[in-house]
């Protein structure tokens, strides 16, 4: 069965990648609503570090974070019924997980206390950038990160709630406009736009740490 | 050592490192321990009744923004009729009252009533004849507006003919009831020029009925003979004792007295 042509609409994968990812979900995702609980597990081991990842950029909270994932979870485990393949299961996941965020953050909009994960500087890509961007080493490079996360995400909280979805889905998480459109429900170019004008804020607020 | 020849560090690059930040692994094993808990009691927690009715409502959610309007032109709707039912109730009492205070329909019960005691009285004095022609018309013929101008100064002359001290106590009741008939009238033309407010107190001003500042000819009687018949009978000064024997006497018995006893001149005439 192909994911990406459900009853008659032809779903926008971003790459085969996503494409062969989706068709997958689907075989699971029937495996559960045909009473096979236990197959929604996988889904949750294959998900859960994605949509965390995007909880704890949208909140900054990492305690947050991990209560808004589970609940995301279980709602998709109690709404698993309903889903009529009319989106990837991956795009279905992330707009609750993204709702559940949103509601988190509306509902706190007085009180933000932020708890931040550590970043991983054995990681290739982030070694790479700590090493473009600083000579220090050893400590020094360790609070000269730190400083430079809690600074990335002071200027994340400034944006709004919808500017930072777009720049956490697409920035972060690498999805492509038209995932994004459909996961936030809006046009393409509402994605571009907003997406462009939180790059100008963010690239104000960061200018120190950045080089040409 | 300098940074230069180094590669260049975007915004882009920035971000980037956000996908660095990920929890340890022991991180992982706490939530699928939590998330499990929490599975479960989802599965015994008792959900509300209105979320069984979210899958059939879903459907509707494209048609939301119609509903809604339509909704709230329902609600309009029947609030407006509400409110016209309710001022429909109180609009035809209005009339009726306004009916009520009409010129046509107050002035002839006010006439009228002015008119009666006149009658009464008009059987005990002579005088009143005259006054009676001349204000009396037909009563089908509803008066103009210029018969009150006409008929109080007619009322003024008689009511100070009636009232002079020397007239006799029906006169002076009919004086009365004129009074209180210009007095009326007057209030008619007075409401005529105000308000639909002073219109509605003349109404209930007009209330006053003349017969009620009138005593019935029963009484009348009684006090034409009470004073030298009981004094006759009782042996009693007539100022001390003759209330308390008009009181005493039933009018039955008072005429069976009369009728026993007769006077004339100096002779008294009694009867076994």
């Amino acid at each position: 069965m192909d994911a990406t042509k459900v009853l008659g609409k032809t779903l926008v994968v971003a790459s085969p990648e996503r494409r062969h990812e989706a068709d997958a979900d689907l075989v699971i995702v029937r495996r559960v609503q045909a009473g096979d609980v236990a197959a929604f597990d996988q889904l949750i081991t294959q998900y859960r570090e994605r949509v965390f990842g995007i909880v704890y950029n949208l909140t900054g909270n990492r305690e947050d974070a991990a209560d808004l994932t589970q609940d995301a979870f279980i709602k998709a485990f109690q709404s698993i019924h309903r889903f009529g393949g009319h989106s990837t299961f991956f795009t279905w996941l992330y707009r609750i997980a993204v709702n559940s965020s949103l509601s988190h953050l509306r509902r706190s909009r007085l009180r933000s206390f932020f708890s931040l994960e550590r970043i991983n500087t054995e990681d290739p890509v982030a070694r790479e950038i700590v090493v473009a961007l600083t000579d220090k080493t050893g400590v020094d490079r360790d609070a000269y990160v730190r400083e430079l996360q809690e600074k990335l995400n002071d200027a994340m909280q400034k944006l709004s709630i919808k500017h930072r979805t777009v720049v956490t889905l697409f920035e972060v998480d690498g999805l492509s406009h038209q995932e994004i459109a459909e996961i936030m429900h809006c046009s393409v170019g509402t994605v571009r736009s907003r997406l462009h004008y939180a790059k100008q804020l963010l690239q104000a607020e960061l200018q120190p740490y950045m080089r040409r | 050592m300098s940074l230069e020849g180094k590669k260049p560090v975007t915004l882009e690059d920035l971000l980037r490192l956000k996908r660095a930040e990920r929890p340890a692994p022991e991180f992982w094993e706490r939530f699928d321990r939590e998330l499990r808990a929490k599975q479960l009691a989802a599965l015994v927690q008792k959900r509300p009744w209105w979320r069984g009715l979210t899958p059939s409502l879903t459907g509707f959610r494209r048609y939301q923004i119609p509903l809604g309007a339509a909704a709230a032109l329902v609600i309009t709707f029947v609030t407006v009729r509400q409110q016209q039912s309710t001022s429909a109730t109180v609009a035809p009492a209005l009339p009726r009252q306004t009916q009520a205070l009409s010129t046509e329909e107050r002035s002839e019960p006010v006439r009228q009533s002015a008119l009666e005691p006149l009658e009464r009285s008009a059987r005990f004095h002579p005088q009143v004849d005259e006054t009676l022609a001349a204000v009396e018309a037909p009563v089908g013929v509803e008066p103009a507006r210029s018969d009150f101008s006409e008929v109080i100064p007619l009322f003024a002359g008689t009511i100070d003919a009636l009232s002079s001290d020397d007239a006799s106590p029906s006169a002076r009741y009919i004086a009365a009831n004129l009074a209180a008939a210009e007095s009326a009238s007057t209030r008619v033309l007075l409401g005529k020029i105000g308000a639909f407010e002073a219109r509605a107190i003349i109404a209930r001003n007009s209330a006053v009925e003349p017969l009620q500042q009138m005593a019935s000819p029963s009484e009348i009687r009684l006090a034409r003979y009470r004073s030298p018949l009981v004094a006759t009978i009782a042996g009693e000064p007539a100022d001390d004792t003759g209330e308390r024997m008009a009181r005493r006497l039933s009018e039955e018995r008072l005429y069976d007295q009369i009728s026993r006893i007769g006077a004339r001149g100096d002779r008294v005439r009694v009867r076994f």
